[in-house]
């Protein structure tokens, strides 16, 4: 049986992560966890999350509170093949470029249609990492094909030249 | 909904897919959060304290978009950048108490149509 993908929200906001959780579970099979703070979030990378939504302001509970840049910044040092895709509620450019600057996979607005956009960002990485996996796979086989004829070959020129095998083999 | 109606309900019914379940998760975090959100507006007003109502506004304007209540969509906009900026001070009583008239009247008719779901 396939493993189910983990992922992780955090947004300090409980009511859109309990939305986006319901969106993503009706429209994935997958296991999703919220976080109202990024610290939270750090602290269980250990349960090894394939993918992060994470909100760019988390400071609402906690003035202090590390801002998802800085979170991305963490996961990314520490989980360099986690994907991350950033969410906020600005839609400003500069804040974009700096998010994909650290390793953001996408950057999605938070807006009516934000839902649908994660769906797809989701489905566009699914794909490339399964276009990824095929093609690791097909170079693998390849490699593999290669070395057996390879050998085979090996082994007819050693049979061959000791004699063991012979254009007009007697058991012929 | 009628034509009356001050929430707009069409972008949540194509996030849930027709998804009754759905919607009304939807629906029910609105119910839960909007009341304390309207309060964080307000505490941040009577304190004066322009950071927080630019948090506390940055917050909720997700809620009222997906929600669809158009009337007020423009003004939590306004209201964030206003307090953002330190700009136009003078309007953010205007705009607080308009969100929060909206608000209750759209968490009215929400409250009722999850009634009839």
């Amino acid at each position: 049986m396939a493993k189910t993908k983990k992922i992780f929200i955090i947004d300090d906001d409980p009511t859109h992560n309990d939305m986006l959780k319901a969106y993503l579970l009706e429209k994935f099979n997958v296991e999703v966890l919220a976080f109202t703070n990024g610290e939270d979030a750090l602290r269980n990378l250990h349960l090894k999350p394939e993918f992060l939504i994470l909100d760019y302001y988390l400071d609402r509970n906690n003035n202090n509170a590390l801002n998802g840049i800085d979170i991305l910044k963490r996961i990314k040092n520490t989980n360099p093949d986690c994907y991350v895709l950033m969410l906020s509620g600005q839609d400003k450019i500069e804040v974009a470029v700096d998010t994909m600057k650290y390793g953001a996979f996408d950057y999605i607005v938070k807006n009516p249609t934000g839902f649908i956009r994660v769906e797809n960002s989701l489905n566009n990485l699914y794909k490339t990492l399964r276009d990824k996996y095929l093609i690791k796979a097909y170079r693998t086989s390849t490699f593999i094909l290669i070395g057996v004829l390879a050998l085979i070959i090996i082994m007819a020129v050693i049979l061959k030249q000791t004699g063991i095998a012979t254009n007009n083999p007697s058991w012929f | 909904m009628n034509q009356d109606s001050i929430v707009d309900l069409s972008m949540l019914k194509t996030i849930s897919g027709g998804s009754e379940s759905m919607m009304k998760v939807f629906i029910s975090s609105f119910i839960t959060s909007a009341e304390p959100s309207i309060a964080d507006l307000e505490k941040a007003l009577s304190a004066n304290d322009w950071k927080l109502m630019k948090k506390a506004a940055h917050t909720y304007k997700p809620q009222i978009n997906y929600m669809g209540i158009k009337a007020i969509t423009g003004t939590i906009q306004r209201l964030e950048d206003s307090a953002a900026s330190e700009t136009n001070l003078d309007e953010i009583p205007t705009m607080v108490a308009q969100i929060k008239e909206v608000s209750l009247r759209a968490l009215a008719e929400l409250k009722q149509h999850i009634e009839q779901m």
